[in-house]
């Protein structure tokens, strides 16, 4: 077979290009930490805004929502990795200890300080606690979308 | 990740041929190399993905992916999740070494382009 460097080179680009659709429709395309981070981020402050029990029941709705949307397109996936770049069930334990921490920290810390529930209390948690997954997500989002060919 | 060209050990012992030569033809093809470097980073990847990544129709791929299977390099296997059919792809140890060796000479032929002027 006769190859010469630049028909080797464009070999290569293509082996590249290839690599990266995986990354694209993989679990490493960081969709599913970025939409709970946004679930998390959207959800949490309705406690600032509504009575406790419906915001509980809001709140719940979601999240139920978001975990069949999660089953479902992590079933839909066409893609499977070779190496995960996060492992799934151990980021969202990770991050299921952090957002309790935050979330129990955050009430108690927030109200001893303010001597009382401060306004957007909730909305101030929902940030924190959603940052990680959104960090995450969004460096996985670039990771797999860079166009550097 | 480049080395020195292979020495043959098939009859003239001592002689290197250039990397090129010793290319897998069967994966060369612009379709098929598509096919295993997707294969390459994945455990297993859907048919009905490589078909509409690929632009391919189905007997297309489906040629080109027995031609595959019929050298060891994948593993076809059809599933039902659920009710519905779903066809798996993966790449065999064999395809898997296939592949590596491959884009190995590439490199090398890419990151010695003055090694020609020997061969």
């Amino acid at each position: 077979m006769d190859v010469d460097p630049k028909e080797a080179a464009e070999s290569l680009k293509l082996i590249e290009q290839a690599q990266q659709v995986v990354s694209r429709h993989s679990h490493n395309n960081g969709v599913i930490p970025l939409v709970w981070g946004i679930v998390i981020l959207l959800a949490l402050p309705m406690y600032d805004i509504l009575p406790p029990p419906i915001a509980s029941i809001a709140f719940f709705i979601i999240v139920g929502l978001t975990a069949f949307w999660n089953v479902m397109y992590a079933m839909r996936i066409p893609v499977q990795p070779w190496k995960w770049k996060y492992k799934g069930p151990f980021l969202f334990l990770w991050w299921g200890l952090y957002y309790a921490i935050v979330l129990i920290g955050g009430v108690s810390g927030l109200q001893w300080l303010f001597h009382g529930k401060p306004p957007f209390m909730f909305t101030i948690i929902a940030v924190v606690a959603a940052a990680p997954l959104l960090y995450i997500g969004w460096r996985l989002w670039q990771e797999a979308h860079r166009r550097e060919m | 990740m480049a080395t020195e060209p292979q020495k043959s050990d098939a009859g003239d012992e001592g002689r290197e041929h250039h990397p090129r030569l010793e290319l897998d033809e069967a994966i060369h093809q612009p379709v098929r190399l598509s096919i295993m470097s997707i294969l390459a980073q994945s455990k297993k990847v859907d048919f009905a993905f490589l078909r509409d990544y690929l632009e391919l129709g189905d007997s297309n791929l489906s040629r080109h992916l027995t031609g595959l299977e019929s050298i060891g390099y994948i593993v076809i296997d059809k599933v039902f999740e659920g009710k519905r059919p779903r066809t798996w792809v993966s790449l065999s140890p064999k395809g898997r070494e296939a592949f590596n060796n491959h884009v190995r000479l590439l490199r090398q032929i890419v990151e010695h382009p003055i090694d020609n002027l020997k061969y």
